[in-house]
């Protein structure tokens, strides 16, 4: 076997982790902004529905012109907090992003073992590409799987002010998008 | 307002969306779509979305090859982003999301005068990039806003089998979503 096919065999995508590969997503015609203060924001755009779940992009920032940050061991954009939660209860966010019963973990995934999460019982909210300064954050993140009921989510940023606040879709929106999403290749 | 406010969204506005779903390259081995043109007053932001049949890298790797033993044009191994307004003004860029080595991006073409005349100029950046599974893609900035008519999009990868090719739409929902972008803060506010 050629390394190049080697490689090619080592990864199999599971379905939790991103966008079903081979796929273009189906767009959600709007952005979302989940909190606002006077101080600060918390946006989710880039809203795009798989078949098995939906990636958007969050973006938190602090009002241009606004207060200097001080300098501090911790930036205020670590202490962004979101997530989202399905009409059942199930609920996962930045800091603990397997909502739901049994003893699966990302981690434990990463570290070999052959564990999965249950999409009748868990929600993930897995990680992507991001970035950061003392005055914003954006991450990359796959909800999964595909709520079949209106979706929310919640945020909240104390260093900008924001309590809890929560922003919902609606299933049908949803559904639009997804209907849109299709394999790249026809044939 | 700021002298550099043409390079980038602006990062205090919700932008409005254009679900526009659009394939403008494609081949047996990659194909390539443009979504989620995102308006602002001044220009917009849209993705392009590379796919593959192979690996990204197996395929990088195997094109430059190729390109180099052919002794081809070096541009030939890049992505080629393009764009169009109805007036004629054009604006392009070679990306080197896919290349396997460094070296070859070129800044991108900025306009001749700062700040730029938005009834003449065009920017397109090419931005940030993310790679998955046998997929990569970035957004990319124009600024200003197209004026009515079409707007048209070149791609390719000549290098991967996508001859470069023009792909046109109404510019029209893409000036009205322009008109729904809302700024998060009042100037009044705070």
């Amino acid at each position: 076997m050629s390394a190049d096919a080697a490689n090619r065999q080592r990864w199999v995508q599971p379905e939790w982790w991103g966008p079903l590969p081979g796929w273009i997503g189906g767009v959600v015609p709007f952005n979302l902004l989940l909190g606002k203060s006077e101080a600060g924001a918390v946006l989710a755009e880039n809203l795009t529905v798989y078949p098995n779940g939906i990636a958007f992009d969050l973006h938190a920032l602090l009002r241009p012109g606004g207060e200097p940050q001080q300098e501090e061991e911790v930036l205020p954009t670590d202490r962004v907090r979101y997530g989202i939660e399905f009409e059942d209860g199930r609920r996962a966010e930045r800091a603990a992003p397997v909502g739901g019963p049994g003893d699966f973990t990302i981690m434990a995934f990463q570290e070999g073992r052959q564990v999965a999460p249950d999409p009748s019982a868990n929600v993930v909210l897995n990680a992507g590409s991001s970035g950061s300064g003392p005055e914003y954050l954006w991450e990359s993140r796959f909800i999964w799987p595909l709520p079949s009921d209106p979706l929310t989510f919640f945020c909240e940023w104390e260093d900008a002010g924001i309590a809890e606040q929560r922003v919902s879709i609606h299933a049908d929106a949803l559904q639009d998008a997804l209907e849109r999403a299709h394999p790249g290749w026809s044939g | 307002m700021h002298w550099f406010d043409f390079l980038s969204a602006p990062e205090d506005w919700l932008g409005a969306v254009v679900p526009v779903d659009l394939e403008v390259a494609a081949s047996e081995d990659a194909v390539m779509f443009i979504t989620h043109l995102t308006a602002y007053p001044e220009g917009f932001n849209f993705n392009l979305t590379t796919l593959t049949r192979d690996d990204p890298g197996v395929l990088c790797r195997k094109t430059l090859e190729a390109s180099r033993a052919r002794s081809e044009d070096r541009e030939e191994i890049h992505l080629h982003l393009g764009v169009e307004f109805s007036d004629g003004r054009q604006a392009s860029d070679l990306t080197t999301w896919i290349s396997v080595h460094g070296g070859l991006m070129r800044p991108p073409p900025l306009p001749a005068q700062v700040p730029p005349d938005p009834h003449r100029d065009i920017l397109l950046r090419a931005g940030g990039h993310e790679t998955n599974e046998r997929e990569f893609s970035g957004s990319s900035w124009i600024w200003p806003l197209p004026p009515a008519g079409l707007l048209t999009f070149q791609c390719g990868w000549p290098a991967a089998g996508l001859p470069v090719r023009s792909t046109a739409i109404d510019a029209g929902p893409l000036l009205a979503a322009a008109e729904k972008a809302q700024p998060l803060w009042d100037s009044e506010d705070g």
